[in-house]
């Protein structure tokens, strides 16, 4: 495998990632294997060079932008091995750490992939489609679903991660890996993952996705606070419930000029004039009855908090314009160089409750 | 004797619509190939030959001799229909079926404006037979079927239709994807075969309240030899501003993909593609254009195209002459440097 | 004032899969038509200002009952589902046959709003071919409507012009996407919209009863062959400095344009 030095006109992209960040590269190299990878590494390692391990650069943070020294682009480690019965029956999808997203819902969604007869999916939902499992484990992103599916590095069981020095080593657990890069950070060391292994989970059947629309951020507070003491106490609504997503009105302002830009935001009406805040519910199962019951619920505890509009879908397809909002409310309020810090929030709760970032 | 009809619109200034001339020399191309084939016309007016609508711009007799002038054909028809103000597709087709029931063609090309795209399929669901569509290609074998092909199915896709018994087939094809005939001499001139039909006793007409007419020919605005075509890499107003000097510095027209115009950015008549404009430039530069199918079908007829786009696997690469792997920014910016260097050394490129 | 929306289940944008055996799309579930969705918004905009009943028409599989639902969500006041194996890979022709049926079944319409090309077809001739078949006038191609008092105006786009035609009934309007903006359901309305009826209707249903007029038997055309686009490279990619490629650029304008 070659090490290239770094042309920066040919490898202009290589320096950027969403965050707007440009940094510089000595070097460049597509590692194919894990071999590669190693000698890539190591390459780094003996010439005393830093090495910064790039996905789809798709993060809006700058953790893909290099400092100068090697540039390692995951993009040729697309393989997709194939999925497995484990002894308790789950099923894992074991990929190296350059397949997106997308192709891994791709994979899932083909014609007779079916496991057991089932269809099953993998639960993390970050809105980025073309982020890297390798990208997203490091970071551990959340998705729109961090409510119900945690963080990514909980759906991942066992990975191979390639050390600073060249040296192979597996994991067991992300969650090792993840604290093992943590306390291996201030040693400026270097971790590159090669594979990992997916959990898959059974793919629920009905989907419901909702807008509700307030006129002021404290009903807003209000009825997130509701639903997730709901969930606290009812143990069907804990399952049902997969995704709460919060919106300011200064977030919503933003999405709403990006309308006419981005195609993918015009299958829907405009925000309603008014709207000051807005809570994006996603609750799935496979008991269709039992979620619009849920759903009723929802619906007078909103009119009782006196919100206004609401938007609803059912269906996955349908569901998509709704996760095109998510996403577009990610571009712009995430970027650090836009943002004016007056605190345009948006976030996802996670299974505690807490509004976080997407990272 | 296999027959061609093609059907003539004419602008408002009562002049043939370039589809239809080019419909005409792909017909003569076609006959020629399958043999023993005939080609005709049919044209529809208002009262007194008028093209449409209340205000009359050309007499009938200048009408006619544009008629009589469509080198290819053997034969046009003209119908001047009494009580057609203005078009509407139910009315205009009853008129060509008049004309399809009497001459019994194998196949009907129209071309792809609104209009066209309207009379088609009414025409098709009149007599029961087939309409394809936006063809890209059609051929004629020997037998008189027509095969025709059209991106389907969303792109990345070609399909071949064909209609095996119905007649006569029918397809519709947008302007720019034929080339008019350029030989004249030693074809003959058709002869025009005038009929006055009374169109007031068929179904009431729509009272259009007001017409408002947006240019002579909105199927394309001026198309320069050299096109600059600009694609999904343009995101906003500022992006576009740059790729607008360099078109006016080196004499190119600026047109673009179907996303830019989604984002509002150029109008629609500058969309190229097959529900936009098919060019036919000397030269077509794309700036961060993919190439989806429906692009392509736009600029078959380019004769040499340099594509500039990061991502080497962008369908518009595999195709391009010169497939080039650049930021378009990049380049953008190299290009205006060396076009200010001209102006300040030599004076402005010349156009 | 009876009005019908003709709308469509399509595949989500990339989602569209053929049969390879006979060339028929296969359908599986989707969403609304984005232009149908327009059509259906301009319907509850003149039901609000003229008053009325909606209905919502659509041929497909089963699973286009979602969609159906959806619609009445947002402002139909009943579907009916035509879906028969027997319907199955019907051309334009003989859908607007299909359509044709169902709408004379329902007693005919004062204004049957279709959206003007769906994004699998893509070919904008049902609406036309409806018309036809009812024998009543359409307006394609629109990009606008306004009112004058109680009359509906159709703005509708022409080679070189664009017309504003006051509507008469019975007629087809063909609905293009800027013409309305979609609407969407409140959670109430798609929650209720479970209670609305929904009508399924087979070829039995029909009043043309004979399976030889429907499908893919009845249809003119035929897809022959489909080919995938050739992704081979015709010419070898080229890496070069942007200065490089902009020199490359001026020397081809010059070829063609003249100059020093």
């Amino acid at each position: 495998m070659e090490i290239i030095a770094f042309d920066k006109d040919k490898y202009a992209g290589y320096l950027r990632d969403e965050s707007g960040l440009t940094g510089r590269a000595d070097f460049i190299a597509f590692p194919r294997d894990g071999a590669e990878l190693s000698e890539a590494l190591a390459f780094a390692a003996k010439n005393a060079v830093g090495a910064t391990v790039q996905g789809a650069r798709t993060g809006l943070f700058g953790a893909a932008v290099p400092r100068g020294g090697l540039v390692i682009s995951t993009e040729k480690l697309t393989r997709v091995y194939g999925a497995c019965q484990g002894a308790d029956g789950g099923y894992t999808l074991r990929v190296q750490s350059g397949v997106t997203l997308k192709e891994i819902n791709d994979y899932l969604r083909g014609e007779r992939r079916l496991f057991g007869g089932e269809r099953y999916a993998f639960a993390p939902n970050p809105t980025e489609a073309n982020a890297t499992v390798g990208g997203m484990l490091v970071r551990d992103a959340i998705g729109l679903n961090a409510l119900r599916s945690g963080r990514f590095s909980e759906h991942v069981s066992s990975l191979t991660v390639v050390k600073g020095d060249g040296s192979t080593i597996g994991y067991a657990t992300a969650k090792e890996l993840l604290s093992d890069k943590r306390a291996g950070a201030d040693r400026g060391e270097i971790f590159a993952v090669l594979d990992a292994e997916l959990r898959l989970t059974k793919k629920d059947s009905v989907f419901w996705g909702v807008f509700y629309f307030f006129d002021g951020k404290k009903t807003a507070e209000e009825f997130i606070g509701g639903l997730l003491s709901r969930r606290a106490a009812r143990g069907f609504l804990r399952d049902a419930l997969a995704a709460l997503v919060w919106f300011d009105g200064e977030v919503l302002r933003r999405v709403s000029e990006r309308r006419l830009a981005d195609s993918s935001l015009q299958g829907l009406p405009e925000f309603p004039a008014d709207a000051r805040a807005a809570v994006y519910a996603e609750l799935s199962g496979d008991d269709g009855a039992a979620l619009e019951s849920e759903l009723c619920v929802h619906a007078e505890l909103f009119e009782k908090i006196g919100g206004a509009d609401t938007w609803a879908e059912t269906g996955e397809d349908e569901i998509q314009k709704f996760r095109a909002v998510c996403h577009a409310a990610v571009e712009v309020a995430g970027r650090p160089k836009e943002n004016d810090g007056d605190g345009s929030a948006y976030g996802y709760a996670d299974k505690d409750g807490n509004i976080v970032f997407p990272s | 004797m296999k027959k061609i009809l093609i059907y003539l619109q004419t602008s408002v200034d009562g002049e043939i619509l370039p589809v239809g001339l080019e419909l005409i020399g792909e017909a003569c191309r076609l006959a020629e190939r399958a043999g023993d084939t005939a080609v005709y016309g049919a044209a529809v007016y208002g009262a007194d030959f008028f093209p449409c609508g209340k205000d009359p711009f050309v007499s009938s007799k200048k009408t006619l001799e544009t008629l009589a002038g469509l080198t290819g054909l053997k034969a046009v028809y003209a119908f001047e229909c009494k009580g057609l103000e203005s078009f509407e597709a139910l009315p205009y087709a009853k008129v060509i079926k008049l004309c399809i029931d009497e001459l019994k063609p194998d196949v009907f090309l129209v071309g792809g404006t609104p209009e066209g795209r309207a009379v088609a399929p009414t025409v098709a669901a009149l007599l029961n037979t087939g309409a394809t569509a936006d063809c890209t290609a059609i051929d004629l074998d020997a037998d008189g079927a027509l095969l025709q092909i059209r991106p389907a199915f969303g792109g990345g896709i070609i399909a071949e239709i064909i209609t095996p018994s119905a007649r006569p087939q029918i397809a519709t094809v947008r302007a720019g994807v034929f080339l008019r005939t350029d030989k004249t001499e030693g074809l003959p001139l058709p002869s025009v075969i005038l009929r006055r039909i009374d169109c007031e006793s068929g179904c009431p007409s729509f009272s259009v309240l007001k017409k408002r007419v947006t240019g002579l020919c909105a199927e394309k605005f001026e198309q320069k030899k050299v096109i600059v075509a600009i694609g999904g890499g343009v995101k906003s107003v500022g992006d576009l501003s740059v790729f607008e000097e360099l078109c006016k510095k080196i004499g190119a027209s600026l047109m673009c993909s179907r996303v830019v115009v989604e984002r509002g950015l150029l109008p629609q008549s500058r969309q190229i593609g097959l529900s936009g404009s098919c060019v036919s430039p000397e030269l077509l530069i794309a700036f961060g254009v993919s190439g989806s199918a429906e692009f392509l079908s736009g600029i078959k007829a380019a004769k040499r195209i340099i594509a500039v786009n990061l991502d080497k696997d962008a369908p518009i690469m595999k195709i391009a002459d010169e497939p080039v792997i650049n930021d378009m920014y990049a380049v953008a910016a190299s290009l205006r440097d060396y076009v200010a260097a001209d102006d300040g050394a030599n004076g402005k490129v010349q156009k | 004032m009876k009005i019908i929306v003709c709308i469509k289940q399509v595949p989500p944008s990339g989602g569209i899969v053929v049969d390879e055996t006979d060339r028929v799309q296969i359908r599986s579930g989707g969403v609304l038509n984005p232009c149908d969705a327009r059509a259906l918004a301009v319907a509850v905009m003149i039901k609000k200002r003229l008053g009325g009943k909606i209905t919502a028409l659509s041929m497909g599989a089963l699973s286009a009952e979602s969609t159906l639902r959806q619609t009445l969500a947002i402002g139909a006041d009943e579907g009916v589902l035509l879906s028969d194996k027997a319907f199955r890979g019907a051309d334009v022709c003989v859908t607007a046959y299909t359509l044709a049926q169902a709408v004379t079944k329902l007693g005919g319409a004062d204004l049957i709003l279709c959206g003007q090309q769906t994004t699998d077809g893509d070919t904008a001739q049902t609406p036309f071919s409806l018309a036809a078949r009812l024998n009543i006038p359409a307006v394609g191609f629109v990009k606008a409507i306004e009112f004058t008092g109680e009359t509906p105006i159709f703005i509708q786009e022409l080679s070189g012009a664009s017309a504003a035609v006051e509507a008469r009934f019975p007629m087809v309007a063909a609905i293009g996407l800027s013409a309305a903006a979609p609407l969407a359901a409140s959670l109430k309305e798609r929650l209720d919209a479970a209670k609305k009826p929904l009508k399924i209707w087979g070829l039995s249903d029909m009043p043309d009863s004979d399976g030889s007029n429907y499908g893919l038997i009845a249809s003119p055309t035929r897809v022959i062959k489909i080919s995938r686009i050739s992704t081979e490279q015709k010419n070898p990619p080229i890496t070069e400095p942007p200065a490089d490629t902009a020199e490359r650029i001026l020397k081809a304008v010059r070829a063609v344009v003249g100059g020093r």
